[in-house]
């Protein structure tokens, strides 16, 4: 009798389970549509703001899609690399992707925290690593060939106008140095001026280094060596110095936040901006000047040019799921998430070209036809370990020079002279 | 009398148990940390595999950089600015509000201790935004005078460093207002009502009657708001970043800058530590007289 109700039990238990896997849409096609099961979850260590938020969604097709997990430690960008480290250097194996700016590679490499990417590379040649920039490639390797990272993100400068008021003003959009002079000159006497980010920090330093880069020099030589006190440098700084004079009041203590503030508020008829921030100038939600901006590359009197401000995705050292991580940074840098990137956040800018020639997406990021300009001839950032002195040191002194009225040439040498030991 | 001494014995040993977890802990979490800093201090790379012993060599390298002695310089000026207002501001707002009925002392109080509320990050960015020249209400306010054009706010070397205590002068007065109001809950009325008879004026008590009554409180908080100020590193990271140029660096912001964004953490600990002994020397025989006296009571 009792063997009868077991019997029956187990045969019902059967049928309902039978039933259950009917209604839920049935046989080997579910777990295709709702994504496959993982116990993996994994964590990208990057930096916050509205590409990190834009991310979090993307994300979510990669959960669906495999079934893997991901979590988003999004920091503020002025403690991400001290996060990175600390983790690297505790081996806690916290992370499983990091997001990396190119001249912090020297140390990770050097420092053994990043797992080379170079056999999984051949092993998916899907990735299709020559459709990216080749430059921006080349900076997440080391001496010996050795790839640690893909490119996945790319910010550079632009020259931003409002169409409007320079129509009603007669102005036109300035080519070279002397343009852009004139023309912030002529607003300056209006009682306005040119939005600059002049503050204490990289962006003027960036604006600078683009400059000379255009006109054939940079802040250093291609042995490495510190180049400040040359011509291309120097002419440089001092037009920024010049050019500085011409700002909008309160330019000399912007960051970009506040300089892209200044133009999509309005109160700035033109500016020099960065593509991550410049979206929000044609959101009507955040802008008054939605529609009527115009986007230009930054004047020079010598090539187009601007800085390779890249974040890449790198594997570190300690992931308890490397197989996996690659899964991710594999589909983080395919073409079509970087697509979908650039609709959720039109601020994103990829470097591979299949995605750049695009013409569809320039509508909501008019910004990209300037940046595939950019990509012809960019400004790289300084690659050594000392570059974060570099940077810190060249970023008081622009400051100082626009906020004292000093002499930037003077600056410029007293910094080689500082640093040119450690270079 | 054996058996007396093995109970005490026992008792020792009891204490000694119980003691011993939260002194592991002190040792945990206070020592260890500060003898990794100075170990780290001694090195060159540190935690690296290219790490070094360079000995003192960063501290020989502190005292001959000239951004290292410009930090300390702004933060002796910093914390001597800072502490002189907050002190003034508070004793007098706390004195004043005594004044008032009770139930109106309490409303105030609680409106003025609001800002102690906003974490130090954040009223950098409000003040980052209110020294704002095209869109901030200092210089609205002040062109309403018509002194917003000879203002420099944080974008002048010459008034930075003064716009950033005035800053945190905002966010710490209020803790120097609720201290300062509870140590005067203890001085008995009847001495001010006998002052008056005599005659004397509200300065005079203020510094005859008040204050020394208060001294010990007044300890306190120059202890906690003098170690606060010289540690500062919130409120100029976010409000200036040590501008424009380097004219409000402090030590802090320099240690940091030096060890997580120059990459030079062997430097960076050596000015962490001397940061520590300058504290140690500043705020030590004060911390050693306010326990003495306590002791002697």
């Amino acid at each position: 009798m009792r063997k009868t109700r077991t019997s029956i039990a187990v045969a019902g238990a059967t049928l309902l389970s039978l039933v259950m896997a009917g209604c839920s849409g049935g046989g080997a096609a579910a777990p295709a549509a709702t994504g496959q099961k993982s116990n993996v979850t994994l964590t990208i260590s990057r930096f916050s703001g509205p590409a990190a938020d834009a991310e979090v969604k993307v994300l979510k097709d990669f959960t669906n899609q495999t079934g893997i997990q991901v979590r988003v430690d999004a920091t503020d960008i002025a403690q991400l690399q001290q996060k990175q480290t600390l983790a690297a250097q505790n081996k806690t194996g916290d992370y499983d992707l990091l997001y990396v700016k190119p001249d912090w590679y020297p140390l990770y490499i050097s420092s053994n925290y990043l797992l080379p990417l170079t056999d999984d590379l051949k092993a998916n040649p899907d990735v299709n690593v020559e459709d990216f920039n080749q430059l921006a490639v080349s900076l997440l390797k080391n001496s010996d060939g050795t790839v640690f990272g893909l490119p996945d993100y790319f910010a550079t400068q632009v020259f931003v106008y409002n169409k409007q008021v320079f129509a009603e003003n007669g102005q036109t959009v300035p080519k070279n140095w002397a343009d852009l002079l004139a023309v912030s000159t002529y607003f300056k006497n209006k009682g306005t001026g040119i939005a600059l980010p002049g503050s204490n920090g990289n962006a003027m330093n960036d604006i600078v280094d683009q400059w000379a880069n255009g006109l054939g020099g940079n802040y250093v030589d291609d042995k490495g060596k510190l180049t400040l006190t040359t011509k291309p440098v120097q002419d440089s700084a001092v037009y920024a110095t010049k050019l500085m004079k011409q700002s909008l009041t309160g330019s000399v203590g912007w960051a970009w936040d506040q300089t892209q503030k200044a133009i999509q508020f309005g109160t700035a008829p033109l500016g020099i901006s960065i593509t991550g921030l410049v979206g929000l100038g044609e959101d009507p939600s955040q802008s008054t000047v939605a529609g009527k901006l115009g986007y230009a590359p930054v004047p020079s009197d010598g090539h187009v040019s601007g800085t390779l401000s890249t974040w890449n995705y790198s594997i570190p050292q300690g992931t308890k799921h490397p197989k996996e991580a690659f899964q991710l940074l594999k589909w983080l840098t395919s073409a079509e998430t970087q697509k979908k990137d650039i609709q959720t956040f039109p601020g994103w800018v990829s470097l591979r070209a299949s995605v750049n020639a695009d013409t569809s997406l320039s509508a909501s990021s008019p910004w990209l036809p300037v940046c595939n300009e950019v990509l012809k001839n960019p400004t790289l950032l300084v690659r050594s370990t000392s570059g974060p002195a570099l940077t810190t040191a060249l970023g008081a002194g622009f400051n100082g020079v626009f906020a004292n009225g000093t002499d930037p040439i003077a600056m410029l040498q007293q910094v080689q002279t500082q640093l040119e030991g450690k270079f | 009398m054996t058996r007396r001494r093995s109970l005490i014995r026992r008792q020792t040993l009891l204490g000694l148990l119980l003691v011993a977890p939260a002194v592991l802990f002190i040792i945990v979490v206070t020592f260890i940390p500060i003898v990794y800093a100075i170990t780290s201090s001694l090195y060159e790379n540190p935690g690296l595999d290219t790490s070094k012993f360079v000995l003192l060599d960063n501290y020989t390298r502190f005292f001959t950089d000239p951004l290292a002695f410009r930090s300390l310089i702004n933060t002796a000026i910093y914390t001597a600015v800072n502490l002189a207002l907050c002190l003034a501001l508070g004793v007098g707002v706390a004195v004043l509000l005594r004044t008032f009925r009770p139930r109106v002392g309490n409303v105030l109080r609680a409106l003025f201790t609001m800002p102690l509320l906003v974490s130090p990050i954040v009223v950098g960015l409000i003040w980052r935004y209110m020294y704002d020249e095209q869109f901030g209400f200092v210089y609205w306010a002040l062109s309403l005078v018509g002194l917003d054009k000879s203002f420099g706010g944080v974008t002048n070397p010459s008034t930075a460093l003064i716009c950033v205590v005035l800053a945190d002068i905002w966010a710490h007065t209020p803790f120097v207002i609720l201290v300062v109001s509870a140590g005067l809950t203890v001085v008995p009325e009847e001495l001010y009502e006998a002052a008056r008879l005599d005659g004397a004026g509200p300065l005079r008590i203020l510094f005859r009657i008040t204050v020394p009554l208060i001294s010990k409180v007044l300890v306190v908080i120059i202890l906690i708001r003098g170690t606060d100020a010289f540690r500062v590193f919130d409120i100029v990271f976010a409000l200036t970043n040590g501008g424009p140029g380097n004219a409000t660096s402090t030590l802090s912001t320099f240690a940091y800058q030096t060890a997580f964004i120059n990459n030079d953490l062997g430097y960076g600990m050596a000015i962490s530590i001397v940061t520590m002994i300058a504290l140690i020397i500043l705020f030590g025989p004060l911390l050693r007289n306010s326990a003495r006296e306590r002791k002697a009571q």
